[in-house]
């Protein structure tokens, strides 16, 4: 893959931004009709948004919390503390002097530029819930893509998004997802015509940036017959904030002979909630392929999921958990065979240390009818000590008699004839373990534009080094 | 019998349901929240057995020697004073608390020679089954619920080996009745200590064994294998959680079955490698054939593992027969149906061509190949 030419210059996003509206809406905790409503309408939303939102809050309100995942966490979640919207707005001060010293190590020992720090670290960026992009994609309009935010996509393009919005992940799938659908905010939307091959990734940073801030994000790419795009969400260098709950939605749709890549790379900071639902409709022959990596929050739940509608469609996971002190990575994959000669693959890497919870959670279904559909899983978990633990939890629900399924998994600690190999050659203990670990994720890295690959490997080593002793 | 049961209330414990992560994927019968029991008066002496149970009674017909057997009513000390993880449920209460009848078996010699139970029942009961072999001795048993078994029976079994003891457990479940065979088994494995447990599942309608082993002391060893064939409606429940608690322990789980008509199997298990035990060794497989359309399977091997110096693996499968086997045996001349039945011999064969399957291997065998002719024929008759 060629190296992403986008221009990434974050200092730049304060100068066009204006305000007009900044004092109209007072931000208040917790969560309501009433707040529902002035959001609505502080966005000029179409009077079926509106509708929308109230009835997924309905239904926010009366689903239960999971009781399957981290319940402790989940526990003390106080949904009355956070504030659903904030309105973008320039007064924000610069507080760099209140970044913990640790995040500016990082950012440090990652060699980001100071513009790009101070944007990562929240303090000196102008929006709140809403996306920044790079910058306007002239050859991409020329090809007929649409890409802006959601926000934008349901004035513009009000047809597409009410088709589509909620077609995959329904208001009421989970009480997460309803939330999102009650108080979304930003998050991106992207068409892809027919036949058209978008050759360099898109991107979009997301952030939190205001104490106690939640952000909702969702987003919708559409990939019409036989186009493809590779979408990249997240950065590798730690996103500060405190006390955040994160919990988007992200639907996709790739018609048939399509191709979507969608790749994360969470790295909030140690004390936000990530809560996230992801889910792909893929058609006759299409690929659908999530890679997703989690490093930072302190309690991930997600498994990204494609739904195989069609003959020949297509689905992969490719997950990297590293769960460190304190944090709870519980991560997957769910696929759901609906049609015959569907294929899909899950390959699960997962390393727990300092005491951090590593979960693979995942689901593969194969409906009756499914004919010859093939799966295969395969789940490797790394636990560097003794404090720390690794879990997985594997789900098959096979309905049909020629389908072909698998699941392999192995936990292990770093073997002691590689340590002694790469050490008598002169590395370190931590060195050498830090190695191994970026040779165990290495199926995840390699599959990153250049930069992104990098600075991820970077940053494992950081991880592997921080807190103390290795092995 | 476990202490924290019998210390609850039943209007404490909630109804169970299939949302329940433990009986997910059964449809449940009203009645599992409040089991309906019988008595049993009749026992008739069955040959081959050393014991005759029905779940109220039992009769010795011949003596083991090295092996007493005490009346659950005149039993003192429970095998088992309490679980270390097992949660109980709705279910496992009403098995603790209202068990209809059964006997203690206490192991003082080292027993060669299988020691085998025969259950019957024409009503519904709790039957207790306990077993406890004493330091450094072993023993073997067989339990059998074939066609004597004629209505509902939900077998408690507790297992306690002693330091560097050793026992070998076949349950065997054939019974052609239409019925619900739902077991719950803890066993409690001592320092050095090793289980064995062979488990043939091939009838009642629901046959269902949910096993808690706690390896508690250093170096203690649990082996399972178990092979199932559905037909019909049947469903094949097999729940298998095992707990390293002790360190340099090994655990090896092997499971097969072969999938007919409308039939469908669960397999779900967990392994737990506690925080501290170190050198644990543990494998889990459990593969699944399915033979016709109507047939499923859901398998759910967990891992939870709190160590780092472990050893830890599952596999599990479910699907056809793989393609390049048809064609290795067919390019040998042998016909398609013929080459499945081969096929599938084969496929039940590393289990039970092992040696410590020796007593049942032939039984089960023509068990297996005859409930395959079953689905086939049915297959044929359309």
């Amino acid at each position: 893959m060629s190296m992403a030419n986008i221009d990434i210059d974050l200092g730049k996003y304060s100068l066009g931004w204006s305000d007009p509206e900044k004092n109209v809406f007072k931000p208040e905790k917790g969560l309501n009709e009433d707040i529902i409503r002035k959001m609505s309408e502080i966005k000029e939303e179409p009077e079926w948004m509106l509708e929308y939102r109230l009835d997924a809050y309905k239904k926010f309100l009366k689903k239960p919390m999971p009781d399957w995942v981290a319940k402790e966490k989940l526990g003390s979640l106080d949904f009355d503390d956070i504030y659903y919207y904030i309105k973008p707005t320039e007064e924000q001060a610069d507080s760099w002097d209140m970044v913990p010293d640790e995040i500016k190590e990082t950012y440090e020992k990652l060699g980001i530029p100071q513009a790009e720090r101070s944007y990562l670290a929240g303090v000196t960026a102008q929006y709140e819930s809403e996306v920044v992009y790079h910058k306007n994609r002239e050859d991409l309009e020329e090809l007929g893509v649409l890409f802006c935010d959601m926000d934008t996509a349901v004035k513009e393009y009000p047809e597409l998004v009410k088709e589509y919005f909620g077609s995959v992940i329904p208001s009421g799938d989970n009480k997460f997802a309803a939330l999102n659908s009650a108080v979304w905010s930003g998050g991106s939307f992207i068409y892809v015509p027919k036949g058209v091959h978008i050759e360099d990734p898109l991107q979009a940073y997301f952030r939190i940036n205001a104490e106690n801030m939640g952000q909702f994000e969702r987003t919708l790419i559409l990939v019409d017959e036989g186009a493809s795009v590779h979408y990249i969400e997240g950065c590798s260098a730690p996103v500060y904030t405190t006390d955040a709950l994160h919990s988007a939605v992200v639907e996709i749709v790739v018609k048939a002979s399509g191709t979507c890549r969608y790749t994360t790379i969470q790295n909030w900071s140690n004390d936000v909630f990530n809560l996230v639902t992801k889910r792909a409709q893929a058609y006759g022959n299409a690929t659908m392929e999530w890679i997703d990596a989690n490093i930072g929050s302190s309690l991930t739940v997600k498994y990204p999921s494609v739904y195989l509608m069609e003959p020949g469609a297509h689905g992969e996971v490719l997950s990297v958990a590293f769960a460190n002190s304190g944090q709870h990575q519980d991560t997957g994959a769910k696929m759901v065979h609906l049609a015959p000669d569907t294929t899909s693959l899950i390959t699960s890497k997962s390393i727990s240390k300092g005491g951090g919870r590593g979960a693979y959670r995942g689901l593969v279904r194969v409906e009756e009818g499914a004919e010859t559909a093939k799966s295969f899983v395969r789940c490797d978990a790394l636990i560097l000590d003794d404090n720390s633990r690794s879990d997985t939890y594997p789900y098959m629900e096979i309905e049909e008699s020629t389908a072909e399924i698998g699941h392999e998994a192995t936990v292990s600690k770093v073997g002691e004839d590689q340590l002694f190999y790469l050490m008598s050659r002169g590395l370190s203990e931590e060195e050498a373990t830090s190695m191994i670990v970026a040779g165990f994720v290495e199926e995840f890295t390699k599959t990153l534009p250049m930069e992104y690959a990098m600075e991820f490997n970077k940053l494992i080593e950081i991880n592997m080094i921080e807190a103390g002793a290795v092995g | 019998m476990d202490k924290k049961a019998r210390s609850k209330d039943i209007s404490d414990i909630a109804d169970l349901t299939s949302r329940n992560e433990d009986w997910k994927y059964v449809s449940l019968q009203s009645d599992i929240n409040n089991l309906e029991l019988g008595n049993n008066t009749e026992l008739e002496p069955t040959e081959g057995y050393h014991l005759d149970a029905n779940g109220t009674s039992y009769n010795i017909n011949s003596e083991v020697d090295g092996v007493t057997f005490t009346d659950l009513v005149d039993i003192e000390n429970p095998v088992i004073e309490e679980s270390i993880k097992r949660p109980i449920d709705k279910f496992l209460f009403q098995q603790i608390t209202r068990a209809t009848g059964g006997f203690r078996v206490d192991v003082n010699k080292d027993v060669t020679e299988y020691c085998k139970v025969n259950f019957q029942s024409k009503q519904s009961t709790i039957p207790y089954i306990g077993v406890n072999v004493n330091k450094n001795k072993s023993a073997k048993f067989f339990i059998n619920f074939g066609d004597l078994v004629q209505s509902n029976i939900y077998p408690l079994i507790e297992l306690n080996l002693d330091t560097n003891s050793n026992l070998e457990l076949i349950i065997q479940v054939t019974s052609s009745y239409e019925i619900n065979l739902i077991n719950s088994l803890y066993a409690k494995l001592e320092k050095d200590a090793s289980l064995s447990i062979h488990m043939v599942s091939t009838g009642c309608t629901f046959s269902r064994s949910r096993i808690d082993v706690d390896l508690f002391g250093n170096g203690s060893n649990f082996n399972i294998d178990g092979v199932y064939f559905g037909e019909n409606k049947q469903t094949h429940d097999n729940r298998v959680f095992v707990n390293h608690l002790g360190q340099n322990t090994t655990s090896n789980m092997q499971t097969k079955g072969v999938l007919g008509d409308e039939s469908t199997s669960i397999f779900t298990g967990t392994i737990h490698i506690a925080e501290g035990a170190s050198k644990t060794e543990s494998h889990q497989e459990n593969r699944n054939i399915l033979l016709s359309e109507q047939a499923s399977a859901q398998s759910v091997p967990n891992m939870e593992i709190l160590c780092d110096d472990v050893i830890c693996g599952h596999g599990s499968s479910v699907g056809p027969i793989d393609e390049n086997l048809y064609h290795y045996v067919m390019s040998r001349g042998v016909i398609k149906e013929k080459a499945e039945k081969l096929l599938i011999k084969g496929f039940f064969n590393e289990v039970i061509n092992k040696d410590s399957w020796n007593i049942i291997n032939e039984e089960v065998s023509s068990q297996l190949i005859s409930k395959y002719d079953n689905v086939l024929e049915r297959a044929n008759n359309g």
